[in-house]
Formats: C-alpha cells, structure tokens, sequence
C-alpha cells in the first residue's frame, strides 16, 4: 500500500509539474496582459506537434526543446500585436478571439499533420525506468518534475532579481501605476504574451512523450490550464505552481479512490473556489 | 431577322425535334441511368475523423474494385461529417434523405448517432448499413427492418474472448475501460463469457475518456496483481495507457488481454513496440490467410500505402453488403421489399472471412478471432492465434 | 389599436426602415414553412436556438453578466421534457417542468456566481456547466449516458413546431423588449453600466442580477425542451461547454446588444455551420475564422450594421 502511495504522489507530482508549466504561461499572460487566453491549449498542441516534427527531422529531444518555445513564443507576439492590440480591457471579445483563435489553430494542426494518433518517444537518455529503493519507476516522468521545479525557480529568480522582472511585477500590480513610473505597459504586456506563448509551447514539447497527440488535445489542455491558474490564482506564479501540484494530486488520487467522481470534483473545486476566494487561493485581488 | 438568329433558331428547332423524339425512351432509360446514391455519414472532424477518414478508404477501395457500378448504374457516394455530435448525425440525414434524395445510407461511428437517427430511419423506410457504431441496442431492442449492421456488435466482439482468456491466459483478470456505452457493454460481454468459464475478476474500472495521464490506474492495476488486464480503450486512451502500463514495468508480471480496439492498427503506430505481446480478439486480423484478405491488402497497400486496420474492413465490407443487395435487384431499387430481403439474406466473403447477415436481427453473424501483437516481415500488427468461432449476437 | 396610427405617421423614414428590418427578419424565419423537409428542420432548429441566444443577449448585453454555461440550462430543459415524456406526463406538464427546473438551478448557483464578477463569472458559469455535464454523462441509469434518450416522434407536426417555435421566439423578443422599458430593466442597465454608482444608492444590485440570470435560464430551459421535442433526442453532448460558445458566437454575430440581433445571430451561424459543414471538414477553421473577423471588424455584431446602414443612427433595442 505504502508502494502504492508512493507511486501515486510521484506520478500525481509529474503530471502537477507538466500542468504547471502548461498555467504558468496562462496566468503571466492574465496576470501581465489581462487577457484571458482560451488558445492557449492549441499553442501547447502546436508546441507538440512542432516537437514531433523537429524530432522526427533532426532526430534530437533536446534542440526541440530550444527551438520550439521560440516557434510559438514568436506566433504569440505577433498574436498580440496583430489581433489583442485593440482589445485591452474587453474581457468578452477577447475570450471570443482567443476561442476563435483556438478553432483555427487546430484545424490547420489537423489539416497538416493528419487525425490519427501520434506517440512521441522520449529521448534514450531518459527513457527506461529507475531504481528509487524498492520502486521502479520511469526516468521521463521524473525529468518533467525535475524540469518543473527548474522552471519555477528560474522564473521566480527572474522576476525578483532582474530588471525586467521587476517591470513585469509592477504592471502585474497597476498597470496606470507603472505606466506613470515610466514602464511602458504595453510592451511589458507584449514580451509577456510572447512568454507565456513560448511557455505552452514548450509544455506541449515536454508533454508529447507522456501524452499522445490526437485531435482534441488544444480543448482538453485549456480546460486543465484553466482549472489550475483559477485555483492557484492569477498572475502569482506562486499560485500556478501550488494550483498545479493540487490540482494533480486532487486528479490522480481522485481517480485512485473515487474514479467516478473525479471529473465532477475537479470543476466543484474549481466552483468552490471561484465562489468564495476568486482571486484563487494564492492569488490577489485584481483590480 | 439577321443571318445569326435564323441559324440559331434552326439549331433549336433541330434540337427540339430530337429532345421530342428521345423523350420517349428517355423517361425508361432515366431510371436506370440516374446514378445510385448513397448518403455516407461518418465523423470527418473531431475526435474519431481518423476513424471516418479509414472507413471511406474502405468504401471506396471496393467500389474502385466493382468500378463504381452495381446493378447496371453507375454509384455516387454523398459523404457528410457527423461531427462526433448525434445532434449533427440527425441533421445530415434530414439532408441526405430529403434534399439529397439518396437511394440508401451507409455509415454512422457513433453509436449515440445511431440511436438519435433509428426512429427517422424507420418512419421513413430508408435502408441505413451501420458500418461501425457498436452498440447491442442497435439490432436488439432498438432494431428496424431498414437498419443492417455489417460492423460487429460490442457484444460479439468482447464475449468470446472471456472463455479463451480464462483458459490460455489466467483466471485473475482486472476490467479496465472508457467510462462510456460501449465500455460498459464490452466489459459486460467479456465478463459474462469469462466469469463462466471459471474466470474471478479482482479490479473493475471505468477511466473517463480523454483521460491524458494514466499512472492512477496502472497504480491500482499493480495493486490488485492479476494475471491480466482486460482494456477497453481507443484512440489517445489505448496509446497512452499502452505506453504508460509498460513505462511502468507492468508488461513484466501482467499480460494483455485486450479489446481489438486497444490493438488495431491505427493505434498500433502510436503505441510502437509497446504493444507487442499484446492479446485480443476481434473480427479481422492482418494476418488472415484467405483470398480476399490479400486481396484487400494488396489493393489498400497500392493505393493508399501503409497497412489497413479493421476500419477499412469495416467500410470494405459494407459498400460490398451494399453493391451485392443492388445487383441482386438488377439496380431497381424502386420496389423497397425486395432490396430489403436482398440485404436480409446477404453473405459475402469478406477478407474477415465469411460473414453473414442474421435475418432475425439484421446483424452480421462472423467470425471473432484471437490475435496478438508482433513484428510480422517488419510490420507491427496483429498475427492470427486462434478462431474463437462463428459469433452470433443473441439479439436480446 | 388605433394608437398606433399616429405612431406611424410620427415615424420618420428611418425608423420606417428599422420596423422594415425587423419584419424581414421575422419574414426569414416564417418563409421555411413553405418550403418542407429539411430546410424546414434547419430554420426550426435556428428559431429554437435563437430564442437560447436572446436569452444570452439579454443577460450579457443588458445585464452585464457573461455566461459561458448556458448549454447547462438547455440540457436541462431537454432532459427534463424527456424524462417526462418518458415517465408518461403529457407533453404541457413537460413543457412547464423544463424551464422550471432550469430556473432552480439558475437559482442555487446564481447565489454562489453573483459574490464575484467579471471574468470570474465567465469561469464559473463555465465550471457549474461542466458540472451539469459530467452528471448527465455518468448518470446513465437516468439520462441515457452517452447512448442518449430518445424521445418520441411527431408529437407535433414540423409545420405547427417550427410556427411555435418562431411565434415564442418572437414574443419573447416583445417581451423583454418591455421589461427592459419597466423599472426593473432600467435599474439592470443601470447596474450593467455601474453596479457601485446603483448599489450605493440603497438597490440590492444581487437580487437584479439574479433574476436576470434565472429568467435568462428559464427561458433558455424552455428552449431546450423545444430542442428535444425538435430533435427527438438529447444527448449530453448539448450540454457540452462547446454549444454555450457557439450560442456567443451566436450573439456576438447578432450584436450583444440587441434582441432582434440574437434572432438573427442564431439563423445565421445555422445556415452557416450547416452549408459549410457539407463541403468541408476544416468547418472549425471557418467558425474561428469568423469569430476573429466579427471581433476584429464587427465588435458590434452584423446586425447593428445592418441596422445602421438601413435605419440610420437609431441604436438597437
């Protein structure tokens, strides 16, 4: 049983990590650009997609790993600039572009690359399973757990440390505030997108070996992203990082216990939360 | 009147004199050279558009065979997208039937599709070929004279594997599958053929579809240490459960005893070398060794390369279900009770083997066999383990 | 009656023009009735809907709540009429059961929604959404689970359906239409515009929206159980969070602000889907095409500028 437990936290832990990078790039990009981004599942899908082709042709995991944030972080920007520049501050049209956004992006992925089903193989050197004591358990999941908590403290020191970070934290708080102090909102706003953008897709690179590619996977994955970033709060990657190791501890042990219910508790959290601390559980009141 | 008005005007003459002259024959020969249509439905976007896409190369492989003519007329598919929504499936035929005017329909993935569509089917007397949507209901309690299935039903593909599992892979077995209709009814049949031949299930589980990580259940798997896992999975859910049960070193202890949805080909791809080993059972095998089997395969590998799964069986078999009915009425398809009983009493070799309609139920009557995953001449697929018999779904 | 003639007279030719609008709006959805099978099916399907969409323009364009879980409530209404027709009640008790019902649970999640605002709205309405389809998906016993709940056939004829449906749909227009000219729709507008100005004038801003969300349910239940009754079936993919953005776009096409734009909103996107749709699978591109394009280019909708070419500058209601 203890076994069990075991295998359970650390998968759950795996899966949290992947979710986190997946709402890591949704809640900068809420929390910096106000804009809620429902394409955000099809960037992390374009991310996979681009990986398996990378992959395929230079038969090398880790230039994807390089290359491809740099694909859809540059797609994002001009995402803002072209098609989000007027929308600030519209909440609704801005859903409505992101969904329509979402619809094109995954047809054209189904047009180019075909419906079937794609698997995408780990790199040798991270496949195969580990001893951990009397555990067996596979090298690749704990490399996303690894990459996660990497990300985190990467981005963390980012935003504390550099000059750059500091901007991004300070229009996160008040934009008019900032903007009076000299930061240009909208540029911050800009290089944040790209960010958050570039972060989906390298979600979808790392995710494309323990998750297959099938046409679907944009909705599936914006549904999760969202769930996450409401919980953990918008705009705290704090809250991004936390909502995420909950929201896969919640999901895997759900479905350990009450595989019925899971799906049904998964949004009743969500409601729970929205409903009585809707800045999420780490957040803070946006404006 | 100037030169040009008079020259036309004596070509319309001209032509109308004919137009006069061959209307008389025409109206006979209109009926017969007014090309057959048949109104195809299946998913072409959305989740099963892979499964949409294979059944239509099906189809269309046999009428390239019979050169697109069956009973002296010429056979004009009208494919719509059933969008994986029955909503959407009751539309498409509304449109087909009425606006289309087809002569029949052929098609349908979804078994809710199927449901939403049966009772518009029957009021209107317009023969439907289900060439894939399982459900048992299909032909038992929900069955119509105009409705044929040419597929399989969920309980014929999953009952016979019960008793050859109890005897050649374990008696402990853990039941997995899609929290949906034909999860359930597969897990049902299974269980049923199973537990009488001796079987003891210790695990029950249903995973919701679309799930992207299974790590939970392969924890509870391992948990209950049996001897094999019966799956009932499809598409990203059989890949990455596949992936993820030997990730985990579970292939190592537990065997696979599987639906034929976990193993056909058009996963098989994604799952890679995973899969092999892998038991299960279903009504076609790559490695089927008559006629028209090489037939098919040969022609498929030609025209669209790569090998078939058993969705273009599936869509194979039916169009041939459909051209045999016609050429039995010498494409009169006016007089509906004759191509009725033409489909009731039809059996083709198929390269499943031989397969017949039941005329109590309208469903095909074939044979379910065990199969398993391997490298065959370096192709990853399916060989031939055993004929579990000819199956016929008991309609009630 | 008679009132009316001196309101003719007073109306200048653009008015004149915006009524003439209207009426060929109205004239569009009662045109099929002529035409049988399934045009007939397809412009009963846009009226039903278009009521669903009103319901969303009327909550979102006058009340100021975004809604992304309306499926919810239309499910609700076709489930319940099902599994009404399927215990045996007659049809009218079917009919009143269904808004009802999606009225309640407007009610009970409308007191857990209106604590927080905005964005926040959305999502929520989004979560209680998918709520309501993950039961309608596991409780097989009762709904069918994804094999569906057939209902039975030709209980109405397609021709006396779809004049039902229109005539509701249009009535329902009228009728909101008048509320929003009472008291209670100025004190919703006014709340829409600025719920602190209003709340610190002593108005339970609460209470108005959450009538304003469970009418909107009410009559979306109703929808849905004219959608069952139409379809003969229901399956828990209409309440599948896709159907609520597609009653958005719906209104987004028709303009979030008018009623009448809902309407046409709601026929227009059917045609398109259904035209489209039959020649190409890519039909998601096309929708998400769009939607950028009205977004981009017509932020108030096709029906506003419709409106504003044919009837000057008099705004829509």
């Amino acid at each position: 049983m203890a076994l069990l437990l075991l295998t359970q936290l650390l998968n759950s832990l795996a899966f949290g990590m992947l979710l986190f990078l997946l709402a890591l790039g949704l809640s900068l990009i809420f929390g910096v650009a106000r804009v809620i981004n429902l394409a955000h599942g099809a960037f992390y899908m374009l991310g996979a997609y681009l990986g398996l082709l990378i992959s395929t042709a230079l038969n090398n995991f880790w230039l994807s790993l390089l290359l491809v944030p740099l694909c859809t972080g540059f797609l994002g920007v001009l995402v803002e600039r072209l098609l989000l520049k007027g929308l600030h501050g519209k909440e609704l049209e801005q859903v409505l572009l992101t969904i329509g956004l979402g619809f094109v992006i995954a047809d054209l992925l189904r047009a180019f690359f075909g419906a079937s089903i794609r698997s995408v193989a780990p790199p040798p050197e991270l496949s195969g399973p580990v001893f951990l004591g009397p555990l067996l358990y596979p090298k690749y999941p704990l490399f996303v757990l690894a990459l996660g908590i990497v990300a985190f403290t990467v981005v963390r020191t980012l935003l504390v440390k550099t000059p750059l970070g500091i901007k991004v934290r300070a229009v996160t708080a008040d934009p008019s505030m900032a903007s009076a102090l000299g930061i240009p909102p909208a540029q911050i706003s800009l290089v944040t997108f790209g960010v958050g953008t570039a972060l989906a897709g390298l979600g979808g690179v790392v995710g494309a070996p323990l998750i297959a590619l099938a046409p679907g996977l944009d909705a599936q994955m914006t549904l999760l992203a969202l769930i996450v970033v409401v919980i953990g709060g918008l705009g705290r990657i704090e809250g991004a990082f936390w909502g995420a190791l909950l929201v896969g501890i919640v999901d895997g042990f759900g479905k350990l216990f009450l595989p019925q219910a899971a799906m049904f508790l998964i949004f009743a959290l969500m409601a729970l939360v929205l409903a009585f601390r809707p800045e999420g559980l780490l957040g803070r009141r946006t404006a | 009147m100037s030169k040009i008005n008079r020259r036309q005007l004596v070509k319309a003459g001209i032509g109308l004199v004919g137009l006069a002259a061959s209307s008389r024959f025409s109206f006979a020969i209109a009926q017969r050279e007014e090309p057959i249509r048949i109104g195809v439905v299946l998913s072409y976007s959305g989740p099963y558009a892979r499964l949409g896409q294979e059944i239509t190369k099906g189809m269309e492989l046999y009428l390239e065979k019979v050169n697109y003519q069956a009973g002296g007329r010429r056979i004009q598919l009208l494919k719509e997208d059933e969008e994986a929504d029955p909503a959407v499936a009751v539309r498409k035929v509304r449109k087909l039937v009425e606006q289309d005017r087809v002569h029949l329909l052929t098609g349908i993935i979804l078994s809710s599709s199927a449901y939403a569509i049966r009772d518009y089917i029957h009021d209107r007397q317009i023969p439907l070929v289900v060439a894939n949507a399982a459900a048992n209901g299909i032909t038992r309690e929900r069955r119509s004279p105009y409705i044929f299935r040419t597929s399989i039903s969920a309980w014929q593909q999953h009952y016979p594997m019960g008793p050859w599992v109890a005897k050649n892979v374990g008696k402990r077995v853990f039941l997995l599958a899609l929290d949906y209709a034909f999860g359930k009814e597969a897990t049902a049949a299974f269980k049923e053929g199973f537990l009488a031949a001796g079987g003891e299930v210790v695990g029950e589980l249903y995973s919701p579809l679309g799930s992207t990580d299974y790590s939970a259940v392969i924890s509870r798997i391992a948990a209950a240490r049996p001897e094999a896992v019966h799956a009932v999975l499809s598409g990203s859910d059989a890949v990455i459960f596949m992936r993820q049960f030997v990730q985990f070193g579970l292939n190592r202890t537990i065997q696979l005893a599987v639906s034929g949805e976990v193993t056909d080909e058009n996963v098989l791809e994604a799952i890679g070398d995973a899969a092999i080993g892998a038991k299960s059972a279903d009504h076609w095998v790559y490695t089927l060794n008559n006629t028209a089997n090489k037939e098919f395969i040969q022609a498929y590998r030609q025209k669209y390369g790569g090998i078939p799964n058993h969705f273009a069986v599936r869509g194979y078999d039916a169009m041939q279900f459909i051209v045999d009915a016609i050429n039995s009425v010498q494409g009169d398809l006016s007089n509906k009770n004759r191509l009725i009983n033409a489909f009731k009493n039809a059996k083709i070799i198929s390269p499943r083997g031989f397969v017949q309609i039941d005329p109590e139920t309208n469903n095909a009557t074939q044979h379910v066999y065990a199969r398993e995953v391997a490298r065959v001449n370096g192709i990853l697929t399916n060989r031939l383990l055993a004929d579990l018999g000819i199956i016929r779904d008991p309609g009630k | 009656m008679m009132a009316w003639l001196p309101k003719w007279r007073a109306m200048g030719k653009k008015d004149l023009s915006l009524s003439l609008l209207r009426v060929t709006l109205v004239g569009l959805f009662v045109l099929p009735l002529f035409f049988q099978g399934y045009t007939l099916y397809l412009a009963t399907e846009a009226a039903i809907l278009g009521l669903a969409a009103v319901a969303l323009s009327f909550l979102l364009g006058h009340g100021g709540i975004p809604s992304l879980g309306q499926a919810a409530f239309l499910g609700i209404g076709a489930y319940t009429l099902g599994l009404s027709l399927k215990a045996g009640l007659p049809l009218v008790v079917g009919v009143i059961l269904a808004p009802l019902v999606a009225g309640l649970y407007a009610f009970v999640t409308g007191l857990l929604l209106f604590r927080t605002h905005g964005i926040f709205i959305l999502m929520l309405t989004l979560a209680f959404g998918q709520m309501v389809y993950s039961v309608a998906h596991k409780w097989a016993g009762v709904t069918g689970g994804d094999d569906g709940l057939s209902l039975p056939a030709d209980i109405l004829s397609p021709a006396l359906m779809h004049l039902a449906s229109v005539v509701l749909l249009f009535s329902m227009v009228a009728f909101l239409r008048f509320l929003l000219a009472t008291p209670f729709g100025k004190t919703l507008e006014a709340i829409r515009q600025n719920e602190e100005k209003v709340r610190s004038l002593g108005v339970p801003t609460f209470h108005f929206k959450l009538g304003a969300y469970v009418l909107a349910a009410f009559l979306t239940g109703l929808a849905g159980a004219g959608l069952a009754l139409h379809r003969t079936f229901v399956s828990p993919h209409d309440l599948f969070w896709i159907t609520s953005a597609t009653l958005m776009v719906m209104v987004l096409l028709g303009g979030s602000r008018g009623l009448f734009g809902a309407a046409f909103g709601a026929l227009l996107y059917t045609l398109i889907q259904a035209w489209v749709s039959s020649f190409s699978e890519l039909w998601g591109l096309f929708v998400g095409l769009l939607l950028i394009g009205t977004v981009l280019f017509a932020r108030e909708g096709i029906w506003p500028l419709l409106e504003r070419k044919l009837g000057g500058n008099r705004g829509s209601a």
